[in-house]
């Protein structure tokens, strides 16, 4: 391995290194412009022109037939704040306090969601490195709350892809063709170990060592890494397809044995009408082999909406009754001779969301639903939900 | 073996990846090429700065319900001294960053073709298709011009379509008071 690293990685390292400083110098002298007929501006306001905020944030009512009060709460409240150095490159990040506040430690979050360099060379190519959202799935990338008309996310982007999925590493992106879009990216991995049959949630490493990190131990654990990658495809201007896969090595080295996930999504908008959906599966690999990690999952859901607004008027504004069904199931090993497990013990969740959602602004929304979820030996849960959501 | 692997990839994909990279145009160069894609590479191009009158100014809110600043840069193409095609460069925000795009029009204010210049979001830019783009040719200022009505978003990039939208009929809105004005 060490001779291979040194014929083989070596030379290619530094002729990246040298690709890399050709084309990168002369592009950082073209100065950046938001449009031709800018006026030349002081140094303040040049700064200005060339730093972009923007947010977004949600504030939730939730009612469940059970086992618990009514809360009142703002899942999520973000910044965003972009510098462009030059029309290439590019800083992005979204700074994000989860659930209103931390004290002493305790309560909410708060965290970088995504903080990026960006290299966008040309529609072909593009070169990111930092904080970025794993490519899974529909909600990952795109989760501003006027981008979806639920409440809460729907369950398959909570239990299977652990939405907002963020993770250290580098990757390109780009149209290999108009109408085909790929992002390809190296990241550190997920703790497969765990995972359970709640989630993938707990497995995110979101660049961070977590209740670990002290001064002398910061960061992610870099020792597993996995590569995910989508690729799109846009036939005609209402139809979006994607195609996700993520892969990582599992703790054999064996690569039969690799945890791996694979997700597709549609979305079809004509007029009115837009629909959705997601579905794809999970191996965990070798993690199974913990007695608490399921050895996979399955699931997904079908979304349709549809916009009245226009039946009575010819505002603007949009009213889209929606109904969405799901299925999500995650698999523990039949073989196991755990005395608490039984021999076969998938965990089926069927549930139907159905609400209505109004967009008086494209950038505002205000949401209502209704979620029925039935798994199979314990009583359904329901529940009433009601959200303001805003982009900026 | 796999993470070596993966060491390998990326490499790859940076050796792949930069030697693709084209130089850098400015703004001004990208809405010069387009003006030539759609006015032919034979003609010859001008630019006029047009003042916008403060009741040019409200003329355009009231039609497209949006704004316009006090003055405008009016593209040109010229064939044999005669004017084939006009276009017109503007900054309509998309969900965080401003797209910058062109609108150029035919010489009796149809749109001959709506091109994005620069899109600054981490993820979309799907509006530069020509599966997109397409809709836009051949309509004016009296046109719709409305998203779910005779503009179809594309799928998943809602905010950046709409956004171009009301961006183009703005423009040519713009164009046709112009027009109107005498001014073109």
């Amino acid at each position: 391995m060490r001779v291979s690293y040194i014929l083989v990685l070596r030379p290619l390292l530094r002729l990246s290194l040298y690709s890399t400083l050709v084309f990168i110098v002369p592009s950082q002298t073209v100065r950046a412009q938001s449009s031709e007929d800018s006026i030349p501006s002081t140094s303040l306001q040049n700064f200005l022109d060339k730093t972009h905020i923007g947010g977004y944030g949600e504030i939730t009512y939730k009612a469940p037939n059970e086992g618990d009060v009514p809360r009142l709460d703002i899942p999520r409240f973000v910044i965003y704040l972009d510098h462009y150095f030059s029309d290439k490159w590019a800083m992005k990040s979204e700074t994000e306090i989860e659930h209103v506040k931390l004290e002493r430690g305790e309560g909410g979050e708060i965290g970088l969601e995504q903080a990026f360099l960006d290299y966008h060379a040309n529609s072909h190519i593009g070169w990111r490195t930092g904080l970025l959202l794993i490519p899974m799935g529909i909600i990952n990338q795109t989760h501003e709350p006027n981008t979806f008309y639920s409440v809460e996310r729907p369950q398959f982007d909570e239990q299977v892809i652990p939405t907002t999925w963020r993770e250290i590493g580098t990757g390109v992106y780009g149209d290999l063709s108009e109408g085909l879009k790929y992002q390809l990216y190296v990241t550190e991995g997920l703790k497969t170990q765990e995972i359970t049959s709640e989630g993938l949630d707990g497995g995110k490493q979101e660049g961070s060592a977590g209740e670990e990190t002290s001064d002398f131990m910061a960061g992610s654990d870099a020792s597993h890494p996995a590569l995910s990658a989508k690729l799109e495809v846009l036939p005609f201007a209402g139809l979006r397809i994607g195609a996700s896969t993520y892969i990582e090595p599992g703790y054999t080295h064996d690569i039969s044995r690799s945890f791996f996930m694979s997700v597709l999504d549609a979305r079809y908008e004509h007029g009115p009408l837009h629909i959705r959906g997601e579905g794809g599966v999970i191996n965990t690999g070798d993690a199974s082999d913990f007695p608490h990690v399921p050895t996979g999952a399955r699931g997904g859901y079908v979304e349709a909406a549809y916009n009245v607004m226009p039946l009575f008027s010819s505002a603007e504004s949009e009213l889209l009754p929606f109904v969405r069904v799901e299925r999500i199931e995650f698999s523990s090993r039949s073989d196991t001779t755990e005395a608490n497990f039984s021999t076969d013990r998938d965990i089926d969740r069927n549930t139907i969301t159905a609400g209505l959602a109004f967009k008086p602004l494209d950038n505002i929304i205000l949401k209502a639903d209704y979620r029925v979820t039935k798994i199979e030996g314990e009583l359904d849960y329901r529940q009433f939900s009601l959200g303001l959501g805003f982009a900026y | 073996m796999l993470i070596n692997r993966m060491q390998r990839l990326i490499i790859v994909c940076l050796l792949v990846g930069f030697p693709v990279l084209a130089k850098a145009q400015s703004i001004a160069q990208k809405a010069d090429a387009a003006m030539h894609r759609v006015f032919g590479e034979q003609a010859v191009l001008t630019k006029e700065t047009l003042p916008i009158d403060p009741p040019m100014r409200s003329a355009v809110q009231k039609r497209s319900e949006e704004e316009v600043g006090d003055k405008v840069i009016v593209h040109k193409a010229l064939k044999d001294g005669k004017i084939i095609g006009y276009g017109i460069v503007d900054d309509v925000r998309g969900k965080a960053q401003p797209i910058t795009y062109i609108t150029l029009f035919h010489p009796d204010g149809k749109i001959a073709d709506v091109e994005v210049l620069v899109y600054r979001e981490p993820y979309g830019g799907e509006v530069a298709y020509e599966s997109f783009r397409k809709q836009f040719r051949g309509k004016s200022s009296n046109s719709q011009l409305r998203v779910g009505h005779d503009i179809q978003n594309v799928a998943g990039a809602t905010i950046s379509s709409k956004a171009i939208t009301y961006g183009a009929k703005k423009i040519a809105v713009l164009f046709d008071e112009l027009r109107k004005a005498g001014k073109l």
